[in-house]
């Protein structure tokens, strides 16, 4: 299953720069270190570590449609 | 089937009932809050809630359409007087008995009260009544004594002084945040503060309040218009007594978030759990705890598969504009190893050749990245090894 492609969509107006997305998924999310916002390095991945990072994210910045 | 009853609307327990239905729970479940408004999130409670703008409101963990959407029974304004088992059931305000095949205590934590410190300028912090009274204090302006350098009472600190309040912050301990970051670290998170003209005092043993503000054990007083308490929190655990439900400090739960009564679970603030990846059994009042709590023990009861907590502890904290993060756990005597580059500041902890925790200033990738090296059980120097390189 690993690098099946989902649509990852990231809103980095809601993201307040908790990280649980890089620590779920630090192939495929980063925190920008200047705006302390997210930012989406890839658009594939493993699929259990991006709906984690999408499930983790404390204000819902991270959505994930298979 | 009874089904399953959450007792306590926080995030703990509002995310219990969410997980039980991500796990296809189809039972029953029942929601009780002690409030009478929609539960809602309370780290913004001592940050962005403080401000001048803020909304009335704070804004709902999950819209009311939520609970209705799915199944969630969501009864509020009710108070968990009494719990009793076989039957497992609670008793809400000393009188309605309801039962449930299974129960989980999520009743959270009150503000710890400090003796001799009362008196109508004083304000404790934990619901948002008690964020919407200070937010209208703070209209005014003056002297401003926080008591306690933990982070609720620099947060508050910080906030205040946004506001133009003159702060002064008092705190028994050598430095700041030390119960949580032990006592070298703590520093690093406080610059923001001193930049911005806050007056921390540290060594400060608080009397009593008087006429004036602040008493101290030294017989000298600290002016104050309007006194804010920071001293912890208490968990909420009267209601058990006699029910035959473990409690020392907090609710005594194993790994899995079981009682010492079948069938019984707690979470969140009021839980104390074992952690598989730290070692540790003491209770964690924060937020992602409480969310990895809640998903454990609502995978165990709607599969019946149940797996330890062993993600390490995290919480975040906004001073001003700067955000600290920090995960894992410091011991008295961790090894601390610090490096700041420009804005960013990162601060290992370790521990026998273990990396044990990792604190960030404005640096929340690296705050993820160190996150995991701790899930995975990362060693010392390959940490140190990282962080060199990540800082360079």
């Amino acid at each position: 299953m690993k690098g099946m492609t989902m649509k990852i969509t990231v809103d980095p107006a809601r993201c307040q720069g908790y990280a649980n997305c890089v620590a779920a998924a630090p192939d495929v999310f980063d925190i920008d270190d200047v705006t302390g916002k997210v930012v989406l390095l890839r658009t594939e991945g493993d699929p259990g570590e991006i709906r984690e990072a999408a499930r983790a994210c404390p204000v819902a910045a991270i959505s994930v449609e298979d | 089937m009874r089904g399953v009853i959450i007792v306590g609307a926080s995030v703990a327990g509002v995310s219990v009932a969410e997980s039980l239905r991500e796990h296809g729970y189809s039972g029953p479940i029942r929601l009780f809050g002690a409030e009478g408004r929609l539960p809602y999130d309370r780290p913004p409670l001592s940050k962005a809630l403080l401000r001048a703008d803020a909304p009335d409101d704070p804004p709902p963990l999950r819209p009311r359409s939520w609970y209705e959407a799915n199944d969630v029974g969501l009864s509020l304004g009710h108070r968990a007087t009494g719990l009793v088992t076989d039957p497992h059931g609670v008793v809400l305000d000393e009188n309605d008995l309801v039962t449930a095949d299974h129960l989980v205590v999520a009743t959270g934590a009150r503000a710890r009260r400090l003796p001799g410190v009362d008196g109508p300028g004083v304000h404790y912090l934990r619901d948002h009544d008690d964020a919407r009274r200070l937010r209208a204090a703070l209209g005014g302006s003056g002297r401003l004594v926080v008591l306690g350098a933990g982070f609720i009472g620099l947060e508050v600190a910080a906030a205040a002084v946004d506001r133009g309040w003159q702060v002064t912050v008092l705190e028994r301990e050598p430095g700041p945040l030390a119960r949580v970051l032990g006592p070298r670290a703590g520093a690093l998170c406080v610059r923001p503060h001193l930049v911005r003209g806050t007056d921390l005092r540290f060594g400060a043993a608080v009397a009593e309040t008087c006429p004036e503000g602040i008493r101290l054990e030294d017989g000298s007083v600290v002016p104050a218009d309007l006194v804010v308490v920071g001293a912890g929190a208490v968990p909420n655990t009267g209601w058990l007594s006699g029910s035959g439900v473990e409690v020392s400090d907090g609710v005594v739960c194993d790994a899995h978030g079981r009682t010492s009564v079948p069938g019984i679970w707690a979470v969140g603030d009021v839980a104390r759990w074992r952690n598989e990846l730290t070692g540790r059994h003491q209770r964690v009042e924060q937020w992602t705890s409480a969310r990895d709590q809640a998903a454990l023990v609502a995978r165990a009861i709607a599969t019946g598969d149940s797996q330890g907590w062993a993600t390490p502890p995290y919480f975040w904290s906004d001073l001003f504009e700067h955000k600290v993060q920090f995960c894992g756990h410091a011991s008295p005597d961790s090894t601390v190893w610090t490096a700041q580059n420009g804005n960013r500041t990162l601060a290992l902890f370790g521990r026998a050749e273990r990396l044990e925790a990792v604190l960030t200033v404005d640096a929340p990738r690296l705050l993820g990245l160190g996150r995991r090296r701790l899930a995975e059980r990362g060693g010392w120097d390959e940490a140190v090894a990282w962080a060199k390189e990540a800082m360079a």
